[in-house]
């Protein structure tokens, strides 16, 4: 099943390990084809990519996001700090943040609802979980959310 | 007959003289013929029957003797004119006095021939009246007196006994009362005329002879208490022996026995209940103080004066009773915080009752105490010493601490651990999917590719498991506690690091403090403390082109601090703390797995020291240190 909207949906993913991003990476491609899908590695990063700092500047090849993939264990900046400065910025708190994480820890989940994370998944073992989570991730944040305009 | 011969004017002296004495006579005087007729009659007689002496003489006696005795003295009238012997006789008078006077009468014979012989009838007769209506009175008033006397001796509820005391100095009953009788249960017959051997027996009699003694000797009356087995039962007495003295000598003992059986049941049970509380007092446990509270005029506590303190009081606050008894509490601790003063005041002045657990700083304990107050004015204290418990208390609460820190700590590795190990199995499990996939389309390339991913994941697993083991082994025990120079531990690290003394093909300057101190502790892990530092500073030395690392120490109270410092690429200050974490890498590209220098921590940690870097930010190098205490408390 592909999944299309009339406007294609820009994700970015913040995710230190190089393998998880690979195979998140990997899933997408499968299942979630002509939406845009960009990597950082670190908070740091991705703030600069959202302030289209340094080489983020690139539109073209750096897209502004609507929606950004977030592993909570990140080196530096963690995370929660990133979700946070996120979600508090008024740039960028309209863009959808779902949680990405490989933790159930309750701690987790209820701190990142309160930093206003938009959804929480548990990273799955295997590609086949993975590929379906993302499809039905898919399914909703990519072909019925309604998405607000980034703002100038 | 020649001496009759005188002198008319000599016999008119004579006359006179006798008339004179004859009148002056105290007593009644009448010369009487054998008529019965007064011849002469005194002033004295004249007084008893209350006439004048010309109303007497030429009268018959018995005109002035009273008509009821008048026939028994004329009955005896022959006889007194012939007997030699005087007679004496009771009667009364009859005159103008009422009631008719008593008298004593005595009659001498009196002849004119001379002393009248045998029983030659006298002439006259010489009537002497003595009155004896007073001394009748006095007879009767001391019958009366005697009867009285009778009635209270014998109504005395206490038993009163008279004891004669011989001339041999022995003692002998006389007179017991009704009381005596009673409560001694003896009989006056039985008592009367016997010695205290003969009535009490030997045992006692001793006792009381030794009282009686004791009066007679010091003529004062004595008092004392005695337990006889009477008749009566057992009963304590308290005896006074009072002496009474009579013709130069103690003549009799009286002695008063009032039964204080009761009483002295009484006085013991309260002796004894008194020393039962003296016994509690002195042997409490808590202390026990009585004081007096002092205000000022505008009734505002301001002191307080110790009134009696038991034993523990004084072994609890290490006052002396003898030298705080008497003086207020500020005299005796002048630093005592006014706390103190202002809650026995309340107590004092409200009467309420008070628990508190208060600090004495001049004493340096903790004190529970309990307040009350007696009676207006005055409190009592009663108080344990919790110093101790205190003491446990805050190692109690120290130790919770402690164990929550710890709890927190591991729940916070178990977190970190389950979260991190997940990362490699997650990308094992996904790239065999891909594996499998690409082997199905033939694209063996990819796959050998993606099994790399997997070989690396599952040595990064490996390595994280090693670390957490070492990081456990670490965190249980110390190997041996050793006495050591520091320098031989950083020397030997750093040969062992020999090989990566190149960086990057650059030389790297190494310096060591040459005055390394001799520490304390387990030698093998402080090594790999050292290793582990500058292992660390060699991976971050970056695009460095002159790197450098320094090892140095500085001397601090107690605990040395040591450093070691390079010139790489140096911490954002926010991240100085996260560095220690447990699989914390801050540059996700460096070798290793963020396990060294959470091994650092946790070694010098169980060690005793802290840990901490510094650095003035990105490519500004980093300086970590650690302490290590001096002389070190159980290491285990």
């Amino acid at each position: 099943m592909e999944l299309k909207q009339q406007q294609p949906i820009r994700i970015l993913l913040v995710e230190d390990n190089p393998d998880h991003a690979e195979l998140i990476h990997r899933v997408f491609r499968s299942c979630l084809v002509g939406n845009t899908f960009s990597h950082v590695e670190d908070g740091e990063q991705a703030l600069a990519y959202l302030d289209r700092e340094g080489k983020f500047a690139d539109d073209q090849r750096y897209p502004y996001p609507d929606l950004i993939l977030l592993d909570l264990r990140l080196p530096k900046m963690d995370g929660f700090q990133l979700l946070e400065r996120i979600k508090s910025s008024p740039c960028h708190r309209h863009i959808v943040v779902i949680v990405l994480s490989s933790s159930r820890e309750e701690v987790d989940v209820q701190r990142a609802y309160q930093a206003h994370a938009n959804s929480y998944l548990v990273k799955p073992f295997s590609v086949d979980e993975m590929t379906e989570v993302l499809r039905y991730l898919g399914l909703y944040w990519l072909k019925w959310n309604v998405y607000a305009k980034r703002r100038p | 007959m020649a001496e009759w011969e005188c002198s008319s004017a000599e016999l008119e002296r004579m006359c006179t003289l006798f008339s004179a004495l004859f009148n002056r006579f105290p007593a009644g005087g009448v010369l009487v013929d054998k008529e019965g007729l007064i011849r002469e009659a005194n002033l004295a007689f004249c007084s008893l029957i209350g006439c004048e002496p010309s109303q007497v003489v030429g009268k018959s006696i018995q005109d002035f003797l009273h008509e009821e005795d008048r026939s028994d003295f004329l009955a005896r009238c022959p006889a007194l004119f012939r007997q030699a012997q005087e007679e004496i006789l009771e009667l009364r008078l009859r005159g103008t006095r009422q009631p008719p006077p008593r008298v004593r009468l005595q009659a001498g014979r009196l002849s004119l021939s001379g002393e009248p012989k045998g029983t030659e009838e006298a002439d006259y007769l010489l009537l002497t009246f003595s009155e004896i209506d007073e001394r009748g009175a006095s007879e009767f008033a001391l019958r009366n007196l005697l009867g009285e006397y009778e009635t209270l001796f014998n109504g005395l509820q206490d038993a009163v006994f008279l004891i004669e005391v011989g001339e041999e100095g022995e003692f002998r009953y006389l007179r017991t009362n009704a009381a005596y009788q009673q409560k001694i249960g003896v009989t006056s017959e039985r008592i009367r005329e016997r010695t205290p051997a003969e009535v009490l027996g030997p045992e006692w009699s001793a006792e009381i002879r030794d009282h009686c003694q004791r009066c007679v000797e010091s003529g004062r009356p004595v008092a004392y208490e005695q337990t006889l087995d009477s008749p009566a039962g057992r009963r304590t007495w308290l005896t006074t022996l009072t002496p009474v003295w009579s013709a130069g000598r103690i003549k009799y003992l009286i002695g008063t026995s009032i039964e204080t059986t009761e009483q002295r049941a009484t006085q013991e049970a309260i002796r004894q209940n008194g020393q039962r509380y003296r016994i509690l007092f002195e042997n409490l446990m808590e202390g026990f103080a009585l004081h007096e509270m002092i205000w000022d005029e505008n009734g505002k506590p301001l002191d307080y004066r110790f009134l009696e303190v038991n034993p523990a009081f004084e072994r609890l606050t290490g006052l002396k009773a003898e030298e705080i008894v008497g003086k207020t509490v500020l005299q005796v601790l002048p630093g005592l915080e006014r706390v103190w003063i202002e809650r026995y005041g309340e107590v004092a002045a409200s009467g309420k009752a008070m628990i508190f657990e208060e600090y004495s700083a001049p004493l340096q304990k903790w004190y529970e105490v309990r307040a009350f107050s007696p009676e207006p004015g005055y409190f009592a204290t009663v108080f344990i010493d919790i110093t101790q418990r205190k003491r446990w208390q805050e190692e109690r609460e120290q130790l919770i601490q402690d164990l929550q820190r710890k709890n927190s700590e591991l729940s916070q590795f178990t977190y970190t651990v389950s979260h991190d190990l997940r990362g490699p199995l997650i990308t094992i499990l996904g790239f065999l999917t891909f594996v499998e996939q690409s082997l199905e389309q033939g694209d063996v390339e990819q796959a050998k590719a993606d099994l790399q991913r997997i070989r690396f994941a599952a040595e990064k697993m490996q390595a994280l498991l090693e670390g957490l083991l070492e990081l456990s082994r670490v965190g249980r025990v110390l190997n041996s506690l050793d006495e050591f120079p520091f320098g031989e531990v950083v020397t030997e690290a750093a040969q062992l690091l020999l090989g990566n003394i190149r960086h990057q093909g650059r030389p790297i300057e190494f310096e060591i403090a040459p005055d390394l101190p001799v520490v304390q502790g387990d030698r093998a892990r402080l090594s790999q403390v050292v290793q582990n530092l500058l292992d660390n500073a060699l991976k971050y030395m970056g695009e460095q082109p002159n790197p450098r690392i320094e090892i140095g120490w500085r001397d601090a109270p107690g605990e040395f601090l040591f450093y070691v410092r390079d010139n790489g690429m140096g911490i954002d200050p926010s991240y100085q703390d996260k560095v220690f974490g447990l699989f914390e890498k801050l540059d996700p590209r460096t070798e290793g797995y963020g396990i060294g220098l959470a091994l650092v921590k946790r070694i010098v940690e169980v060690h005793g020291g802290r840990v901490w870097a510094e650095s003035e930010g990105r490519g500004k190098g980093c300086t970590f240190w650690f302490t290590l205490p001096k002389v070190h408390r159980n290491l285990s």
